[in-house]
């Protein structure tokens, strides 16, 4: 028995895709107002990938922005209706400019020293106080592994991405990406120890 | 398996005013647009020297082989001429010589002076077709030969 292929884009929710195919038309009309709720819709997801790739610099800011007017520019040309979702090529978009800033200032990242948003409060001050020790040691082991594997980590365990998605928006054969995943993987739980398990 | 990444992880807040920012910006996307056109001129302007050149490095090395090829034809047609002038100077030597041994052996005196005005022109002849012979060169310095001990007098080809 074979399986029916899969296309990239069956995993995805029929209302997520209307709505980027909505907003994605207007946006093309120039619409003000959809390109505001365009931005709106997917600054989260790339904020908190140029962060977590980059740290808590003041760069990650001016980075998104030029995301989405880069975005904004080519949104003609991109096909809504083809097997590239509107957030992935958004990543990609992410991914590259966030690989130029690295080349252009390479630098370490420094470790992200933000507060928690919205902690869950429901598990007690001891519980906090160990999420964010365990966050603390997860972002500074991160940081020690080399940019594609951090990337490559930051977009599949945390992102939620498929392999075939990581592999797209790095340009880099299937092959490459699994293996950048499974050395970050691998670094992490050498660095981490018993709060790798935890982690898992 | 559950990962609460943003509760480990927290990823920072957006800043309010951000998508009216990518707004502004994007709207201010066509100032750009010169910019790529200067990048496409100096993209351009490199290629278009580098085809120049090469045309023109083209149609020189085609002029070169033109002139090699007129040059090597004038060379064979001295080489013919100089073939040509050699045959009727040995010619003409050898008629001197026909005519210097039948004055030799001529009995009249009549038959004698004929053939002695005869000689005389003949030695006048192939002294002409010698200088032609000396003068037909190409222009480049005759190479140094060794002398040759069985050279008869007056042979052009003996210095």
């Amino acid at each position: 028995m074979t399986a029916a292929p899969v296309s990239p884009t069956s995993s995805i929710p029929p209302r997520h895709r209307e709505i980027d195919i909505a907003l994605v038309q207007s946006c093309r009309l120039g619409n003000p107002l959809a390109i505001q709720a365009f931005v709106q819709h997917h600054q989260q997801l790339v904020f908190a990938f140029l962060s977590r790739l980059l740290g808590s610099e003041s760069v990650v800011e001016d980075l998104a922005q030029e995301v989405f007017v880069r975005a904004l520019r080519a949104l003609p040309r991109f096909d809504i209706l083809g097997p590239a979702r509107v957030s992935t090529w958004l990543l990609t978009i992410a991914s590259r400019l966030a690989l130029d800033e690295k080349r252009r200032a390479p630098r370490k990242p420094m470790s992200i020293g933000l507060e928690p948003r919205s902690m869950a409060d429901n598990n007690g001050p001891e519980a906090q106080h160990h999420r964010r020790e365990l966050g603390r040691a997860l972002t500074n082991a991160v940081y020690t592994l080399a940019h594609e594997q951090r990337e490559a980590f930051i977009l599949v365990e945390i992102h939620g991405l498929s392999m075939e998605e990581l592999a797209d928006i790095t340009s880099v054969p299937l092959g490459t990406a699994k293996a950048r995943l499974s050395r970050a993987r691998e670094r992490l739980r050498e660095l981490l120890g018993p709060l790798w398990e935890e982690l898992r | 398996m559950t990962r609460p990444w943003d509760e480990i992880w927290p990823a920072p807040e957006v800043p309010s005013e951000f998508a009216l920012n990518v707004l502004v910006a994007s709207a201010k996307e066509p100032t750009r647009k010169p910019r790529r056109l200067i990048w496409l001129l100096a993209a351009l302007i490199p290629c278009m020297l580098m085809a120049t050149g090469l045309v023109s490095l083209h149609a020189h090395q085609s002029e070169a082989l033109k002139r090699a090829a007129i040059l090597e034809a004038q060379r064979k047609d001295t080489e013919e001429r100089l073939r040509r002038l050699q045959s009727d100077f040995e010619m003409a030597n050898r008629k001197e010589q026909e005519l210097a041994a039948s004055l030799a052996n001529a009995k009249d005196e009549a038959t004698r002076s004929k053939l002695q005005a005869e000689l005389e022109r003949q030695k006048k002849a192939t002294a002409a077709v010698g200088r032609t012979i000396r003068g037909s060169g190409s222009g480049r310095p005759t190479p140094l030969r060794a002398k040759n001990k069985n050279c008869s007098p007056g042979d052009p080809f003996c210095d």
